[in-house]
């Protein structure tokens, strides 16, 4: 398994975020991994990386409902950045309205990031196969 | 140059001037001549026709023509007549003829003078009316008409072949007084002999109605006529009709256009439904049934030759076009809905309908059916606007729905992860550290779970009665629930709202959107300066409306005004932002049918405006 460099966590949730990191990195082998609490403070950082040339996580776990700045308004910006290399975000999320369905299809299809919609919850062998360099 | 062929010997010549349309008959009914105008009118050449039969020109009607004609060559003056271009070839426009004898400078009558003239609308319901009349009074109908002539000087009597009929006798008998009398049944004839002496010795004309029996023996009603004529004293001969009075209507007799009109519905007074018949040509009203009456309340009198345009709305009128076009391609239209008032002044909601009709003239006259639809119309509005309602209440329990799945499955997925690495954990440590997170875990769903139960509170307590509230009474109260938030931010409420101001709503509600707003506003205050909180009304029609205005942070409008009163929408980096509170605040406000509007830019403050219904 190819080794993953940078992983980015963006969920409000303070025991989900826990939870995804312990999951990871007893899974996967990483060097980093980040966390942030909405989609805003991930922003910045994100666009402040591809500004100044420093590495961009290459695996992201993207969160919807979350204050300030939701997970659709996030990939809505992100997606906007002149990024090259393909990301892998991964959406996590217990909702069951079909309105996210149908969101994702939307940004999967207008992005060349490969964009997946995962239902909570995720277990190791899950964590496992989503955790990789797209 | 026409000459007369009949022994009077003065010109004929005026007749060729006269514009209007005129025709001369002599006494044996040959045409002498006829204005040009009537030549035109019947699309006849007059040099063809000169001194032939005149009413051989006019088979259909020459029965009815013959008798009028002979009335009229007996000094009957300005017998009218009704020419029914229908039933005839010639004209294709129904006219008046007006039958006068024609005298010779000695008062004698040489002849017939007809004069045809354009029938009038009165004319012609004054003409049906009297026949209707006739026929009312009888309750029969004229079948035929035979006349006859008695020579009381030779004492001869001759009839027409008609009366032969009548009598059921072939055509070659020729009667004499005595036999014709003793046709009449014994009754009949004391009546009849009586008459007739009376004619001969008074001059006293009769009209009687008798018994005959028919050679075959069956006996029918007749109708018998006599007018005596005297010369010098004495009655040189009697002059009349007889006519078979028929009880079953064997022939059709025209009735009135209105008479014609019913006989084709003959339900048409009894159908529960509203009708009327309009007249094509002018729109006027010629018929209205029970119903109709019934439904607009007033008389019948009130529509009867009025044109349907007096009734209606002028909305209706653009429509007048298109349902003549409606009516003239496919012979009805589709039905339109308008407004009527009626006699209370009540606005009905009728629909109406048509379909193009022609009556025994060939005459088009529209007949409508009226129907009540107002019930319908206001409760079809109260459906749609239940489904509209029920439909939002739908789209807002699936919303709450998902968001509270949601919102719980997240809870339920962070204690089944935290559980799930304890198992694992063997280092008491590490297991501490779980059993802390598990207790937030645990902290967090009650939280949710109490928001949930306030949500639902609000939507339970719709049925509650609003009162009419002191508006400042729920404000000191709330006043006195933020006093301590408001002394540790420095903040203060300026309240501007006079005393005796009242809004009608649920106290519970007042109290929790006071609350809500004010703690919002302090809670959302500006990190450099302490919250100043104003609080104002104003009044509208149908609103009281208060304000509650901050120097808080404010909220980006044009990026979350839409999600602004969503569930579980934050908008600040706050620990204490739950995302329910205005969802709430809404709610309430919705279900006491007032409303909620927001005016904010970021760090300039907010504006909530409270509208609160008077009703």
């Amino acid at each position: 398994m190819k080794k993953i460099s940078d992983i980015t966590i963006i969920d409000d949730d303070a025991i989900t975020v826990f939870g995804l990191r312990k999951l990871i990195s007893s899974s996967v082998e990483c060097e980093s991994i980040k966390s942030y609490d909405n989609g805003k403070i991930a922003l910045d950082a994100l666009t402040e990386f591809y500004n100044n040339n420093k590495q961009i996580p290459q695996v992201i776990f993207l969160d919807i409902n979350m204050p300030i700045m939701d997970g659709w308004e996030f990939l809505e910006a992100f997606i906007e950045l002149p990024i090259s290399n393909r990301i892998r975000i991964n959406i996590v999320t217990s909702s069951i309205d079909p309105f996210d369905q149908k969101q994702w299809e939307h940004y999967k299809s207008k992005s060349h990031h490969l964009i997946t919609f995962n239902q909570k919850p995720i277990d190791r062998n899950k964590i496992t196969e989503i955790t990789q360099v797209a | 140059m026409i000459r007369s062929k009949n022994s009077s010997s003065f010109s004929l010549d005026w007749i060729k001037q006269i514009p209007s349309s005129i025709v001369i008959i002599d006494t044996d009914f040959k045409l002498i001549s006829a204005s040009p105008r009537w030549e035109a009118n019947f699309q006849l050449n007059l040099e063809q026709i000169e001194g032939k039969y005149f009413v051989d020109l006019f088979p259909e009607l020459a029965q009815e023509l013959k008798t009028r004609l002979k009335y009229s060559l007996d000094g009957l003056r300005d017998i009218k007549f009704k020419y029914n271009a229908n039933e005839c070839q010639y004209s294709s426009d129904d006219s008046i003829w007006h039958l006068n004898p024609w005298k010779d400078g000695y008062g004698n009558i040489i002849g017939v003078i007809i004069k045809i003239e354009p029938i009038t609308k009165t004319q012609e319901l004054e003409l049906e009316l009297n026949k209707t009349k006739l026929l009312l009074n009888n309750k029969t109908s004229v079948a035929k008409i035979g006349s006859f002539e008695l020579d009381a000087i030779n004492n001869s009597l001759l009839w027409t072949p008609i009366v032969n009929k009548i009598y059921g006798l072939p055509v070659d008998f020729h009667p004499t007084l005595e036999t014709a009398i003793d046709f009449y049944t014994d009754e009949s004839k004391e009546v009849i002999q009586k008459v007739v002496n009376e004619a001969l010795t008074l001059g006293k004309p009769w009209n009687v109605k008798a018994q005959l029996r028919q050679k075959d023996g069956t006996i029918i009603w007749v109708n018998t006529i006599g007018r005596p004529k005297f010369k010098d004293g004495i009655c040189t001969r009697i002059i009349g009709t007889i006519q078979q009075v028929d009880e079953e209507n064997k022939i059709e007799v025209k009735k009135t256009v209105l008479e014609a009109e019913l006989s084709e519905y003959p339900l048409f007074e009894k159908v529960p439904l509203g009708l009327a018949i309009i007249d094509f040509d002018n729109g006027n009203f010629l018929n209205v049934n029970q119903q109709f009456i019934k439904l607009s309340g007033f008389e019948k009198e009130h529509f009867i030759n009025k044109n349907f345009k007096e009734f209606i709305g002028k909305s209706f009128l653009n429509k007048e076009k298109d349902l003549v076009t409606q009516l003239k391609e496919k012979e009805s239209f589709d039905s339109v809905k308008f407004t009527f008032s009626n006699k209370l002044n009540h606005t009905l909601n009728l629909k109406v309908s048509g379909n193009l009709v022609k009556g025994l003239n060939n005459k088009k006259s529209i007949l409508c059916t009226i129907e009540n639809i107002t019930t319908q119309t206001k409760l079809e509005k109260k459906l749609k606007n239940t489904i509209i309602a029920s439909r939002e209440k739908n789209d807002q329990l699936l919303n709450f729905a998902h968001m509270v799945s949601h919102n719980l499955k997240t809870h339920a997925t962070n204690f089944s992860l935290l559980l799930n690495f304890l198992n694992d954990e063997k280092g008491l440590t590490q297991r501490n550290k779980y059993m802390t997170m598990l207790f937030n875990a645990s902290d967090n769903l009650s939280e949710t779970i109490k928001g949930l139960r306030e949500i639902v509170a609000v939507k339970s307590n719709l049925n509650n009665e609003k009162k009419l509230l002191p508006l400042n009474e729920s404000v000191f109260i709330v006043e006195q629930n933020v006093a301590g938030l408001l002394k540790q931010t420095n903040g203060k409420i300026v309240n501007e709202i006079p005393d005796d101001v009242k809004v009608k709503a649920l106290p519970a509600y007042l109290n929790s959107i006071l609350t809500n707003c004010i703690t919002n506003s302090i809670k959302y205050k500006c990190d450099n300066k302490p919250p100043i909180i104003i609080l104002s009304t104003e009044e509208n029609k149908d609103y009281t409306i208060l304000s509650i205005e901050d120097n808080g942070l404010g909220i980006d409008l044009e990026k979350y005004g839409d999600q602004l009163f969503g569930l579980y929408k934050t908008f600040h980096r706050n620990k204490e932002s739950r995302g329910i509170g205005l969802y709430i605040t809404k709610n309430q406000m919705d279900a006491m049918n007032g409303k909620i509007t927001v005016d904010s830019s970021p760090g300039q403050g907010t504006t909530f405006k409270f509208y609160f219904n008077k009703k």
